[in-house]
């Protein structure tokens, strides 16, 4: 039903209702953006020494609990059967850590990549510290692409969707 | 569909891209630019300025560092600014008189629409093959692409010109106009969209595991543009339309390094097959809705050119998109009202005529009922949203944020007349959620990461229909309010009483 204000009109309870929830809601963005800005201002190397480890230990949980089966699926929204590797990198020639994400039948699986693994459909390249912005939004995926901070190969479709498949933000907050 | 074999036949400016620019020479909506021009945002800002002017449009014969002998072609199927004839371009793009309006030009391609396709047949050769380049002779960069606007990702390769794709399994073949980036000498990245028939193209090709083989045929017969703006139904063949609309087959010739054929009778063709692995930054561009976006560039598939072949001094066409109207409304947009009308005719609907007003962008599409429009469904409520429920069903539905139903008193190409009707009639709106398409607005922020949520959004159908039990009154117009005789002597004196235009 459409709420229609009169002009004028002293403000209703559902007037400050909705004043209220969108005051929390501006807390909630000026908080989110805040930590964006530090995480976002932090060099490589010191983003990856302190979190990195974490990180790249709770990567498989945290892409598992993220996952939406909902967005599992592909354009004509057939169930996505497909394996993509990530590949996290740390200083050049630094260590490289290597997951294994495996979509089938709307679920998903997250593991350290082992020899002999799946052939992936799609290939994403890109620093842990870029990860780390990532995952708080710092930045998105689109806009690593366009400085040539994350390399892709394979499926564009299928890389397109990785950030609404696992609940990450697809765009940046800052 | 099948192709025979048959030998060439008689060229109309609807079949033929270099009689089509000879009409539009005769017509005074052409003109030839001698000078040296730049290719980098020069033949961008020239082309612009002739879409917002009317002005003719600009053959370049000289553009910077491209080779000697390769010429332009901007703004063919633009507005023109002559009084009573701004769609002249358009008009005879489809082999119809200069001074067709609005109603007649989408008439001519729902003709067509309803006649049975027919196949193209396949010939020896044709002017395209006049030159071949192969392999380390492919140099994209000396053909006069230009830089179209200040912000662009790049030089756009093709903006004008014919995509070709066929699946693996060889039962579609599909025409689209897409956009090509250009990245060096050989490669451009290629914009696909997974809804589009291309993209399922592609994804065909994916799942066949091969690089996916692609024909861009430039400066191509006018009504083969047309067919591959059109949004016809899934894996119905373009150059079937297009045989359909010009009653006869549309030649082709089969490509050096490909199995797919571009039309025989074309200016230039570029070979090559786009990778299911590579990408290369594709964006921003200036695009139909009058903004350079999106922000940043995109990866998007590498088109690895193996082959060009053109004709003598080929005539290379470019849009240079941006605020109405270019041919991204002049043709995709006449072309989508077309496949509206059918469709919504197919469907027992009463229309007697549709447009995408040029101003709205794409955005609109106005639709006019005849006086008996109740005999289908008494009630206007209920008859905008059947029109909305064939529209919004149909690939056509991509660009389209609102349906205009109004009675045909008002004419949909006017759009004066049109924003009047809108003010003063409307009489309801119905709503449709959830609909796919393009962003319609820059302040959307729509979210392509996230498929279909990002790509979701509403749609309305307005109501300018009278409800039940109302009439209109007369109207107040001359054309419409005063009698014959007042109307012809008014007429008479115009000019002996100082009215009349010099």
């Amino acid at each position: 039903m459409t709420h229609v204000h009169v002009p004028g009109a002293p403000p209703t309870r559902r007037d400050r209702a909705a004043a209220a929830a969108r005051a929390l809601g501006r807390r909630k963005r000026r908080l989110h953006a805040a930590l964006a800005r530090f995480v976002a201002r932090q060099p490589d190397r010191r983003l990856e020494r302190l979190v990195g480890p974490i990180v790249t230990r709770m990567l498989p949980f945290v892409l598992r609990t993220k996952f939406r089966p909902a967005y599992a699926v592909d354009f004509d929204r057939m169930d996505i059967d497909a394996c993509i590797l990530l590949n996290l990198m740390r200083d050049p020639g630094g260590r490289r850590d290597e997951f294994e994400i495996t979509l089938e039948g709307r679920r998903s699986r997250v593991r350290r990549r082992s020899p002999g693994g799946r052939r992936p459909d799609a290939t994403l390249t890109l620093r842990l510290a870029d990860l780390v912005r990532m995952l708080v939004a710092a930045t998105d995926p689109l806009r690593l692409a366009s400085v040539g901070r994350v390399a892709m190969a394979g499926d564009t479709f299928l890389l397109v969707r990785f950030a609404a498949m696992f609940g990450q933000p697809t765009r940046s907050v800052l | 569909m099948a192709a025979t074999t048959r030998t060439k036949g008689e060229a109309t400016t609807a079949s033929s891209m270099r009689s089509f620019v000879e009409a539009l020479r005769e017509a005074g909506e052409l003109v030839t630019v001698e000078r040296e021009v730049d290719w980098n945002l020069e033949l961008g800002a020239i082309a612009r300025r002739c879409y917002e002017t009317g002005a003719p449009a600009p053959l370049f014969t000289h553009v910077r560092d491209a080779r000697p002998g390769f010429r332009a072609l901007g703004a063919p199927m633009g507005v023109s600014r002559r009084p009573g004839r701004e769609l002249a371009r358009i008009a005879l793009a489809l082999g119809l008189p200069a001074s067709a309006r609005a109603r007649e030009i989408v008439e001519a391609l729902v003709a067509a629409r309803r006649r049975p396709p027919i196949a193209p047949v396949v010939v020896d050769s044709g002017p395209c093959k006049q030159n071949v380049w192969r392999g380390d002779e492919v140099d994209l960069t000396s053909l006069p692409v230009p830089l179209l606007h200040a912000g662009d990702g790049g030089r756009y390769l093709n903006t004008l010109g014919m995509v070709v794709t066929r699946t693996p399994d060889r039962r579609w073949t599909s025409w689209a106009v897409a956009r090509l980036q250009l990245v060096d000498e050989r490669r451009a990245s290629y914009a696909i969209a997974p809804f589009q028939h291309t993209g399922r193209v592609f994804k065909e090709w994916r799942r066949h595991g091969e690089d996916m083989p692609v024909a861009v045929a430039m400066g191509v017969p006018p009504i083969a543009l047309y067919a591959a703006s059109m949004p016809l139904p899934e894996r119905m063949d373009e150059v079937g339309y297009a045989g359909a609309f010009q009653g006869a087959p549309l030649e082709t010739v089969r490509c050096e390094s490909l199995e797919l054929e571009v039309p025989a009778d074309c200016e230039l063709v570029l070979e090559g097959r786009v990778s299911l692995e590579e990408h290369a930054l594709e964006g921003p561009f200036g695009d139909y809705m009058g903004y350079v976006s999106p922000p940043g560039a995109a990866p998007m598939p590498v088109y690895t050119v193996e082959a060009v072949t053109f004709r003598d001094e080929p005539i290379y066409p470019f849009s240079c998109s941006g605020e109405p109207a270019d041919e991204t409304h002049t043709v995709w947009g006449v072309a989508t009202a077309a496949e509206a009308v059918h469709l919504l005719r197919e469907r027992g609907v009463p229309v007697t005529a549709g447009w995408l007003p040029f101003a709205a962008a794409n955005g609109w599409l106005a639709v006019t009922v005849p006086e008996g429009w109740r005999t289908h469904e008494p009630d206007a409520q209920a008859f905008c949203r059947i029109v909305g429920d064939v529209v919004f069903g149909a690939k056509l539905s991509g660009t389209i944020n609102t349906v205009i139903v109004c009675e045909d008193d008002v004419d949909p190409s006017d759009v004066g007349e049109l924003v009047w009707a809108v003010d003063g009639r409307r009489n309801g709106t119905v709503t449709f959620g959830g609909k796919l398409g393009w962003a319609f607005s820059p302040y959307t922020r729509p979210d392509p990461g996230n498929f279909p949520g990002g790509w979701q959004g509403t749609a309305e159908v307005w109501n300018l229909l009278p409800p039940v039990g109302v009439t209109r009154p007369p109207r107040t117009r001359f054309e419409d309010n005063y009698p014959a005789a007042v109307k012809d002597r008014v007429r008479r004196h115009w000019r002996q009483d100082g009215l009349a235009a010099d």
